[in-house]
């Protein structure tokens, strides 16, 4: 497990296109979108929780096709599943590498980009706290969603089909969390059925994601 | 693909698969390595005792030698020796990024890291393919001594030097009629 994490944060500092290609689009959008919006403060901050909650969730998918491609394309993943390490750990470290590199630091980059849609330092690190709970249900299920489309190659239209309709509890809880908070209501159930379903992504996903990969293997 | 097919290996006994392309030499392997399911029949092999090596060679161009050995280290569980990668010509090539290495020292660098495990039960796809004669014949004296020291070697093999003391074996009479027909696939033969 400690090998192949260290090998996916080698890679993905090292890959030119990996690490900082999600926080690029993730800083583009959240750029590009007040422009098209009122330019009234007012209408500018009520949306934005779920501006940059959205963001987030395109941008991590973003990121989901590399998540096993390299190991498909240069045949390790073939012979990882042939190695004592059980591939459900192989797909638990790829869900932690790409929650580190992908989805960690955008909850960094929302408290900055918040700045932009004129919200208040609370508001900013309610996003923050909401997207640390939530993304790692998102890079989970897009583990999930990647290894579902192995065979598909780049670019692949199961990929999104998959993994989109799946992170819509996540970003509707999480802006749910950040509106509240902002109002001063009553945060703690939505709070904990968000961080519940990032676990459950995390305990469950893995089994159905290996699953996927020893079928995609068998016929590849 | 294959029907009607049946043997037992002992430690010190090396396999060699021979046949035209698409008999099925790489579905065996695959199949023993637990990567292909069978669809009759048994199959006993300890899982835990295999080391893979498929016709793609399993390297990351974007790490190094060194990383790359030490990645399989960890994903084996067992210890590098240091002998094997000296043979197979590696120790020079240490901090070089794989992706600048050619096909034959990818080939060298793919088939050290599994055989380096000293784990019993050897399983090679065209092990011989892209090395030159000289790594070769390091292959060939390597595998020798490691049937020797009782492990099993399986390998499909169109090329190359024979191990000595293998078994060969020929598939051609074991591809399933159904696939020869082309029955499988939907396409009768009149």
């Amino acid at each position: 497990m400690k090998g192949l994490l260290v090998k996916e944060f080698k890679l993905t500092i090292r890959s030119k296109s990996g690490f900082g290609l999600a926080l690029a689009f993730y800083g583009a959008f959240s750029i590009l979108v007040p422009f098209g919006m009122e330019t009234r403060l007012s209408a500018l901050q009520s949306p934005a929780p779920a501006i940059l909650w959205l963001g987030a969730v395109l941008s991590v998918l973003l990121s989901l096709d590399r998540i096993f491609q390299q190991d498909l394309v240069d045949g390790s993943l073939e012979r990882l599943a042939t190695t004592p390490t059980p591939l459900e750990a192989v797909v638990v470290a790829k869900m932690i590498a790409n929650w580190v590199t992908a989805g960690l630091p955008l909850c960094a980059l929302a408290v900055f980009l918040g700045l932009l849609f004129g919200l208040p330092l609370d508001e900013r690190i309610w996003i923050c706290v909401s997207l640390v709970a939530g993304t790692p249900a998102l890079s989970a299920v897009g583990t999930f969603g990647a290894s579902l489309s192995l065979g598909q190659g780049r670019g692949g239209l199961l990929l999104p089909v998959v993994v989109i309709p799946l992170c819509v509890p996540t970003l509707i809880l999480g802006t749910l969390v950040v509106n509240r908070a902002a109002q001063g209501l009553a945060i703690q159930t939505v709070f904990l059925i968000e961080i519940s379903i990032s676990l459950a992504s995390f305990a469950l996903m893995p089994f159905a994601s290996a699953y996927a990969v020893r079928t995609n293997l068998e016929y590849s | 693909m294959l029907s009607g097919l049946s043997f037992v290996l002992k430690p010190g006994d090396c396999l060699s698969i021979k046949g035209p392309n698409g008999v099925g030499k790489t579905t065996l392997i695959r199949t023993l390595a637990g990567l292909s399911s069978i669809a009759e029949g048994t199959l006993a092999i300890p899982e835990e005792e295999i080391a893979y090596v498929g016709h793609l060679d399993a390297v990351n161009p974007h790490l190094t030698v060194n990383e790359n050995l030490m990645f399989w280290k960890h994903m084996l569980g067992t210890a590098l020796d240091q002998e094997t990668i000296q043979e197979f010509g590696l120790l020079g090539l240490g901090d070089r990024p794989a992706e600048k290495l050619s096909s034959g020292q990818m080939r060298r660098l793919s088939i050290a890291a599994a055989v380096a495990s000293n784990r019993r039960i050897l399983l090679l796809d065209e092990p011989f393919t892209s090395l030159d004669s000289e790594f070769s014949s390091v292959l060939q004296q390597k595998l020798a001594r490691h049937v020797a020291d009782g492990a099993i070697v399986v390998m499909s093999q169109h090329s190359g030097p024979l191990v000595s003391g293998a078994i060969e074996m020929d598939l051609t009479p074991y591809r399933c009629q159904r696939f020869v027909d082309g029955e499988a696939f939907g396409e009768r033969k009149n």
